[in-house]
């Protein structure tokens, strides 16, 4: 056996440190089994992406897969044409497969709530309420007697959104942050919702028509303790490794202070060896570091079916995103559906971190294609 | 249903081969006429004179009629269609305990939130218009033509009113001459005719009539119920017709019960296209 050679002058090469191997504690959330389960084993297999096709590409794409043509009025108003017949559109980022009446439901997360409730689809127990009627809150969680979630009626991309408020002093905070995340286009009537907070896997299901086309887990950024190293130094190793994904690339947080102290963590914490950390309460794809996992052919069936109720209970909508809270992807008892969003952005589906990529944009054409023959 | 002419050579619907009156040019171009022939004058006054003057008597008199949405909500429960409200003004259809469809402040899911923002745009209401090659007024151009109005759900004209302003009738002069235009808004309550007199003309139309009304809605993507607006100098004829509005708003009323003639059931045709576009 040949004998490896170090020169007197260099020292022998350190041995590769392992990943720890997670150790859950006695009651792991849904997410940090899912974790343990699903991604660590695979860690260093996260995809990489050399380059990615924004939403509304992909469904042009799409579109002359089917031989479609586009045709474009203004940048925001598209249409879709075949054999010469306009057959649909795109207004911005939805399609025509959103009916007005559902557009209007989708901007209100409260008035989701009210249609769901009225098709019998589990949603968490809640109420909207005015942001100037902070008192009405502070009662409202003394009702519940449990530990609410606190968000803007509208609004998207997971700003503004607190989880697991037990306290006064807690719940202000939240209001705070719901009335921040305000922008300035939304509409004049802003609501903020409390409901029971609901702990599960985070899921986002997108149904085209009674079909579940794409399903994502969506996980917090989060870190593996190892005993020695900072939190600062485990969060920035775990950004910079996503670095060759093109789609994760642009979408990492800063990992701050301040962004730690909810967690009652600093840059400079060290966590025990085998520890699951995540970073944030709520898994923010947009700009926090999240991971969306490809979990479609994991769903059990009744998932799927609680999705595509969620889905049906709004008039009028071909195609959604139904974001889902599930204690485990194996049943849907216990799971609840929390919003419909056409708006939401396929890409996800297109570029998961693990799992397999999802057409969703030539699911939406076909079903574009089949109502236009109906 | 429109009339159907009876070959290519244009012969006038209504007319036997060889009359000699009101023949209209024989033409290639599907409801056109020869383009060197002057555009009909007084197109109001000769389909008064034609249609209106000769079934005064039928005018139908102010009677208590059901709203739009009681209208709907009838022919929904025909087809046992469930309406549950959700909250005030916001309607879900429910077809064996599926959803189907809904209603929100008077707009059926038969509307997209697509065709809802370009019809809310003159503008963008024109330039799809004009991408599908269908005619369309330019803003603020001055109306002389006859005004219709039609009712199109999924890919059918359902309905087609004729609107035409209060008159008055000379006896003595006869035909189009013998007809006064009213001010709509002076029209004399007491006189009792309404301000605008709302013709049942589905019957009337040519099949290129009826096209241009089916052509209009098609073109605004996911639209498959609404109200057009059209100008046109004949029935029969496309020449100088132009489409003035898309609606999706538009009452359904008039079509259900005009001035003069049988009506049609468009809340019906609403509910069955509810129906087939839930695919059930």
């Amino acid at each position: 056996m040949a004998q490896t050679y170090f020169p007197a002058s260099a020292p022998p090469p350190p041995p590769r440190a392992q990943r720890p191997h997670v150790e859950l504690g006695s009651e792991p959330s849904a997410t940090e089994r899912f974790i343990a389960e699903h991604i660590e084993p695979r860690h260093e297999a996260l995809r990489r992406w050399s380059s990615t096709l924004p939403h509304e590409e992909l469904l042009q794409r799409a579109a002359r897969r089917k031989k479609m043509t586009i045709k474009k009025i203004t940048d925001s108003n598209q249409l879709f044409f075949l054999s010469g017949v306009v057959v649909g559109g795109m207004d911005g980022v939805i399609t025509s497969l959103v009916s007005h009446q559902a557009r209007r439901v989708s901007r209100s997360k409260a008035m989701t709530k009210r249609y769901l409730t009225a098709s019998d689809v589990p949603t968490p127990k809640g109420k909207a309420i005015n942001p100037t009627e902070f008192s009405r809150a502070v009662k409202y969680l003394k009702s519940l007697g449990g530990p609410v979630t606190v968000k803007p009626s509208s609004g998207r991309a997971s700003k503004g959104i607190t989880v697991n408020v037990t306290r006064e002093s807690q719940l202000r905070q939240a209001w705070q942050a719901a009335m921040a995340a305000r922008s300035a286009t939304s509409e004049s009537r802003y609501l903020i919702v409390m409901e029971e907070y609901t702990p599960g896997l985070d899921l986002r299901a997108y149904v085209v028509g009674s079909t579940v086309v794409g399903a994502v887990a969506r996980l917090p950024l989060y870190v593996v303790g190892d005993g020695i190293s900072t939190v600062g130094s485990l969060a920035d190793a775990e950004i910079s490794r996503r670095g060759p994904n093109e789609y994760l690339k642009g979408r990492q947080p800063e990992v701050t202070n301040a962004m730690l102290a909810p967690l009652e963590l600093t840059r400079d914490s060290v966590l025990p060896f085998g520890k699951l950390q995540p970073l944030s309460a709520i898994a923010d794809t947009t700009r926090g570091g999240g991971l969306a996992v490809d979990v479609l052919d994991l769903l059990a069936d009744e998932l799927k079916e609680l999705a595509v109720e969620g889905l049906w209970a709004i008039p009028g909508l071909g195609a959604a995103a139904v974001d889902l809270l599930a204690p485990s992807l194996g049943s849907a008892e216990g799971a609840v559906v929390l919003d419909v969003n056409p708006y939401a952005n396929i890409m996800q589906f297109h570029y998961p971190a693990y799992g397999e990529p999802r057409r969703v944009n030539d699911a939406v054409m076909e079903e574009i294609l089949e109502r236009a023959s109906r | 249903m429109p009339t159907e002419l009876t070959s290519d050579t244009g012969s006038h619907p209504g007319h036997a081969p060889g009359d000699e009156t009101e023949q209209e040019p024989v033409t290639q171009d599907a409801g056109a006429e020869a383009e060197d022939q002057p555009l009909p004058e007084n197109a109001v006054e000769r389909f008064i004179a034609e249609h209106v003057q000769p079934r005064r008597h039928e005018f139908r008199s102010a009677e208590q009629l059901p709203s739009a949405a009681q209208l709907l909500g009838t022919a929904l429960a025909r087809r046992r269609i469930e309406v549950k409200k959700i909250v005030e003004g916001r309607w879900a259809f429910y077809f064996a305990g599926t959803v189907i469809g809904g209603l929100s402040h008077g707009l059926t899911t038969l509307v997209s939130a697509h065709a809802r923002r370009v019809l809310g745009d003159a503008e963008a209401l024109r330039g799809h218009l004009k991408l599908m090659d269908i005619p369309c007024a330019e803003e603020g151009a001055e109306l002389s033509g006859l005004q219709l109005r039609g009712f199109v759900v999924g890919r059918e004209l359902v309905s087609m009113l004729a609107l035409i302003p209060p008159y008055e009738y000379d006896d003595a002069v006869g035909g189009p001459e013998a007809v006064r235009l009213l001010d709509s808004t002076a029209a004399d309550s007491g006189a009792g005719q309404p301000q605008v007199i709302a013709v049942d003309v589905t019957e009337l139309v040519s099949e290129y009539i009826s096209s241009l009304a089916v052509d209009a809605v098609r073109a605004v993507p996911g639209l498959f119920a609404a109200g057009v607006d059209l100008e046109v100098f004949s029935l029969e004829s496309l020449r100088s017709a132009v489409v003035l509005d898309v609606d999706e708003n538009a009452d359904l009323l008039p079509h259900h019960v005009p001035t003069l003639g049988p009506g049609r059931d468009v809340a019906d045709a609403i509910a069955e296209q509810i129906l087939i576009s839930a695919a059930l």
